[in-house]
């Protein structure tokens, strides 16, 4: 088992610098959750309350409904992953690992069979008598897992373990970290900064901005429908563009305009708006929602965008092409094949099906739940 | 691609010429180090087998008879034995009050800072002052020591310090403890922060209490500035005449002669340059065999390097 809650909890520093603020979560037991956010969003901070290395200003953390404020990390059952690793580096791969259990005067036997198991799983037979310093990146991150797996905890704690590795090196542990989890069943809580990561290992991904939880959901929810215009600009590679602008809700309808753009909202997105009081918005429309005029359908054809190529990123699979619009700038994603020309007019028409209507002033996702053909991109594949 | 054969590269790289210009470059601190070094070991070794006495004519090739001259006396096997007093009481004091000290300066509280810069303030006093300063804090009718003392009524009457045969060696030794304890501190102290924090962190999750982190945690992450630090100490307090100087000369009798204060007095004051070598020569090699036993030690129980 290893539930944890975390009820109306707090982080404030010196009295006045708030890292958590009001953060509520249900981990369930088995599993995989991953806080995400800037730096600074006080994800990490969350987590070290969690471990018990970090004190809890106000309200309550509980491991399998046991209220775990006041007891001391190494009575909480938890075990954690560092970014650093943490390494010891006076100790052998196998003292490593087995020093946790020898510090709870663990029988040898017992040690030896945990041993054997982390070694099984993670593949470090090689390894037991090397000092850390003798290791790659990889296999000092994979240590590191296995002295949280030789604990048996009921609880796993990464903090951003992946960000010390190259890219490569990245997926590889990302992938081994994806089949620990499904081998052990163990609650795993993981904190990184990268949306990828965390849309790759979670069940379900927290985002957090400012020491707030801005939405909690599955990694399909979250990129689907963003609960708020942060979380449309932070998850996505590249994230969505969000394009300020009023609404002219006149005739009915809602056409967002700004300067010489405009865009029709489709009739169902317009009546989920409010009648009144919402003016200025954020038009959320992810790279992949638009095509070009020539090969626009005939629905899209409404809006017709004239913009300017500036820069095209090559990336294999697709090409993002960053294109100025009066003082605006956006990024679409387009066949490599069917390159446009840079600082040659483009003409090219959003999607407005696939789109999302964010109140300019509280963020919030006016179109959230929006169901309509196309839209969720995720799901198609 | 196959790689070139040794034949087809270039002359330049096949054939260096003899270049000068790396000697060049290196001789000025090599002639240096031999001017300031080695030319004044030489010269003490050579002179300590003549019978060389500064204000008389004539010298003489004597072989070893000064070393055996003094192998003879008593001085020379009390300052013997009071030189392994000195450095083995010294040093693990300075050592273990310096550990506490780093420790406790690594604590956060208010007016840190200060504390961390008050701390230095023996280690900085010149020894000169330092010994002029607790002679007279020892001093047997004036002294504060004894003051102190005698309002506590820890004693009945004034004890003379530094006078006293089997206190004035111990008192000196405390006053150098008390001179050197802040560089182990800073060292210690810069060992310290240099653990990081992520280690105990990690201990801690592991199950390790006070004792656990400082015994798999800090230790170890301060032995190799533990193995330089006591190194270095153990040279310097060996060859720390002037504090005994100041405060006794070596006195009272021969109670706190040390090999490297005799043999500078038989030089400076009686001016028996070719017996005062000798002295030094074996000061040198004993405390050579010290270091050499040091870092025996320290290699038998895994070196950190």
């Amino acid at each position: 088992m290893g539930k944890v809650s975390l009820s109306k909890v707090w982080k404030v520093y010196d009295g006045k610098i708030v890292a958590v603020s009001d953060v509520n979560l249900e981990i369930r037991d088995g599993e995989f959750m991953v806080l995400v956010g800037p730096s600074g969003c006080g994800k990490s901070t969350t987590l070290r309350m969690i471990a018990g290395l970090e004190h809890i200003s106000s309200g309550e953390i509980a491991i399998d409904d046991v209220v775990v404020n006041d007891i001391p990390p190494r009575n909480r059952d938890i075990a954690m992953v560092f970014q650093s690793y943490a390494l010891y580096p006076h100790m052998s791969v196998r003292e490593n690992l087995s020093f946790g259990l020898v510090m709870r005067k663990m029988a040898a036997e017992e040690i030896g069979r945990r041993l054997a198991r982390a070694v099984d799983i993670l593949g470090l037979g090689d390894l037991l008598a090397r000092q850390p310093k003798a290791l790659s990146g990889g296999q000092r991150q994979r240590v590191a897992m296995g002295r949280a797996i030789v604990r048996d905890p009921k609880v796993f704690l990464f903090d951003e373990p992946l960000s010390n590795l190259d890219a490569r090196m990245r997926v590889e542990m990302r992938k081994e970290i994806i089949k620990l989890h499904r081998r052990i069943g163990t609650t795993m809580i993981y904190v990184t900064h990268d949306q990828v990561e965390a849309m790759t290992l979670g069940d379900r991904i927290c985002v957090m901005e400012s020491g707030v939880i801005r939405q909690i959901g599955t990694p399909g929810e979250v990129f689907d429908n963003p609960e708020n215009a942060f979380v449309a600009g932070f998850i996505g590679t590249p994230p969505m563009n969000l394009l300020e602008g009023g609404l002219d809700r006149s005739g009915g309808g809602g056409v967002f305009r700004d300067g010489d753009l405009a865009a029709t909202l489709p009739p169902a997105m317009a009546g989920m708006l409010p009648p009144a009081g919402v003016e200025r918005v954020f038009l959320g429309l992810r790279p992949k929602s638009f095509v070009f005029r020539k090969k626009a359908p005939a629905d899209a054809l409404r809006d017709v965008w004239t913009v300017m190529p500036e820069v095209a990123e090559m990336l294999g699979e697709e090409s993002l092409v960053h294109v100025r619009a009066g003082r605006r700038r956006f990024v679409i994603s387009v066949d490599p094949h069917d390159l446009p020309e840079m600082d040659r007019p483009l003409e090219i028409c959003p999607l407005m099906n696939r789109a999302h209507i964010f109140d300019s002033r509280s963020g919030r996702n006016l179109s959230r739940g929006l169901v309509l053909p196309g839209r969720h991109s995720m799901r198609r594949i | 691609m196959p790689e070139p054969a040794l034949s087809e590269l270039p002359p330049s790289i096949r054939a260096r010429r003899f270049d000068a210009l790396p000697y060049v470059l290196v001789s000025p601190a090599v002639i240096a180090t031999l001017a300031v070094v080695f030319y004044p070991m030489a010269t003490a070794i050579v002179m300590s087998l003549y019978d060389y006495v500064v204000w008389r004519s004539k010298t003489n090739f004597i072989w070893f008879d000064n070393y055996l001259a003094a192998l003879g006396t008593d001085i020379f096997w009390t300052s013997f034995k009071n030189t392994l007093i000195w450095i083995g009481v010294t040093v693990p004091l300075q050592f273990l009050l310096g550990l506490a000290t780093a420790l406790l300066m690594n604590q956060k509280f208010a007016w840190r800072w200060l504390a961390r810069m008050l701390i230095i303030i023996p280690w900085a006093l010149p020894s000169v002052v330092i010994g002029l300063m607790w002679r007279w804090i020892y001093d047997a009718n004036y002294g504060i020591l004894n003051d102190f003392l005698l309002r506590f009524q820890l004693i009945r009457e004034g004890v003379p310090w530094l006078a006293t045969t089997d206190t004035a060696l111990y008192s000196i030794i405390f006053v150098l403890v008390w001179q050197g304890f802040p560089f182990f501190a800073i060292m210690l102290l810069a060992g310290l922060q240099s653990i990081p924090g992520s280690l105990y962190e990690a201990a801690e999750v592991d199950g390790a209490g006070v004792w656990g982190k400082f015994r798999h945690v800090t230790l170890p992450g301060l032995k190799s500035v533990i193995v330089t630090a006591v190194l270095l100490r153990l040279i310097w307090v060996g060859n720390a005449v002037d504090i005994i100087y100041v405060m006794t000369e070596g006195g009272p009798g021969t109670a706190t002669s040390t090999l490297p204060l005799y043999a500078f007095v038989q030089s400076r004051k009686i001016l028996k340059f070719g017996y005062a070598s000798a002295i030094a020569v074996m000061f040198t090699l004993m405390l050579l065999t010290l270091v050499i036993m040091y870092l025996r030690r320290i290699d038998d129980k895994g070196g950190s390097r």
